[in-house]
C-alpha cells in the first residue's frame, strides 16, 4: 500500500477521451516471452509492464519472428473499459475493448474466425501516446468478431471485434512493439 | 534481414525482429531500410534493444597493429 498517492485533476493538461485508430494484437502462442509487471516500487511501477515482450521464431518463415497483427479501427469505435469482477474481500476486474475493423474482406474473416479460438496479448494507444495493455500471461484477452453487412439504405459493413482480459485494472506498456513482418 | 550497408557499418541487428512500432517516436521503422540517422534516434530510445552499434576491437599489437611500440634495446637517454 505504499505506492498510494494523491490524485490531482487535469492542471491544465490535455485529457482527451478515447483510443487511436490501430490495435496491435498477437496470440498469446506466438510470445517467447510475455514481461509481467515491474517489481520496483516507483510511482506507477505495480501498473506498469516491466520492459518490452518478445517472440519465437515463425516456423513458417525461418529466420523471421512473430509480431503483433496490426488492426485497423474505424475512427471513434474503438473503446476500453474495466469493470469491477467478483465482491467484498475478493474483488478483481474485468477489461473490455471494442473496435470496428471496415470490409467484408476474407482476411477479417480468417481473422475473426482463428481468433476466437485463442487468447491475446492486445496494445491500445491513448490520443496523447500512452500504450494500454489488455490480457497478460496465461490471463490473456478472448476476442469475438460480429459481421453486420449493413442495409442498402444504410448502416455500416464490417466486423465489430469484441475483446474480454481479466485483469486488475489498467495495464500500461513502455516496450517496443515488434511487429509481425509483412 | 539485412540492414542498408551504410547502416550495417556501424550497427547490427540483435533479435531477428526488423518490424517494430516505437512508441516513444511514434511510428513504425522497417529496421531493414532505415538510415543512419534513424538508426542513431532508434538506439537513442531508452530500452531500444532490437538494434546495436557494432563494437569496435580493439587493436593491440601484432601485424596490423600500432606503429608506435617502443624499440627494443634501446633505452632513452636521461635528459638529467
Amino acid at each position: 500500500m505504499a505506492n498510494l498517492s494523491h490524485l490531482p485533476g487535469p492542471q491544465g493538461k490535455d485529457n482527451q477521451p478515447g483510443l487511436k485508430g490501430t490495435v496491435y494484437i498477437a496470440p498469446e502462442e506466438w510470445f517467447e516471452k510475455i514481461a509481467g509487471f515491474k517489481t520496483t516500487n516507483g510511482k506507477g511501477d505495480s501498473v506498469t509492464i516491466d520492459g518490452s515482450h518478445t517472440f519465437k521464431d515463425n516456423p513458417a518463415t525461418p529466420g523471421v519472428k512473430y509480431g503483433f497483427l496490426k488492426a485497423y479501427a474505424t475512427q471513434d469505435t474503438a473503446q476500453l473499459k474495466i469493470e469491477p469482477t467478483g465482491e467484498r474481500d475478493g474483488r478483481g476486474a474485468k477489461a473490455s475493448l471494442e473496435f470496428f475493423n471496415p470490409g467484408a474482406g476474407k482476411e477479417a474473416a480468417e481473422f475473426a474466425r482463428i481468433i476466437k479460438n485463442t487468447t491475446c496479448i492486445m496494445l491500445v494507444k491513448t490520443p496523447d501516446g500512452v500504450v494500454q495493455q489488455v490480457g497478460a500471461e496465461d490471463l490473456g484477452a478472448e476476442i469475438v468478431g460480429s459481421y453486420d453487412s449493413g442495409k442498402l439504405s444504410g448502416g455500416r459493413r464490417g466486423t465489430t471485434f469484441k475483446a474480454e482480459a481479466y485483469q486488475n485494472g489498467n495495464q500500461y506498456y513502455e516496450g517496443i512493439i515488434d511487429l509481425l513482418p509483412a | 534481414m539485412e540492414l542498408r550497408p551504410e547502416v550495417a557499418e556501424q550497427f547490427e541487428l540483435t533479435m531477428g525482429v526488423t518490424r517494430v512500432h516505437v512508441p516513444q517516436l511514434g511510428r513504425d521503422y522497417d529496421l531493414t531500410r532505415i538510415s543512419l540517422e534513424e538508426a542513431e534516434q532508434l538506439v537513442a530510445v531508452p530500452g531500444f534493444d532490437r538494434l546495436r552499434r557494432k563494437q569496435v576491437p580493439v587493436k593491440r599489437g601484432g601485424a596490423g597493429g600500432s606503429n608506435h611500440r617502443p624499440r627494443k634495446g634501446k633505452k632513452k637517454e636521461s635528459l638529467m
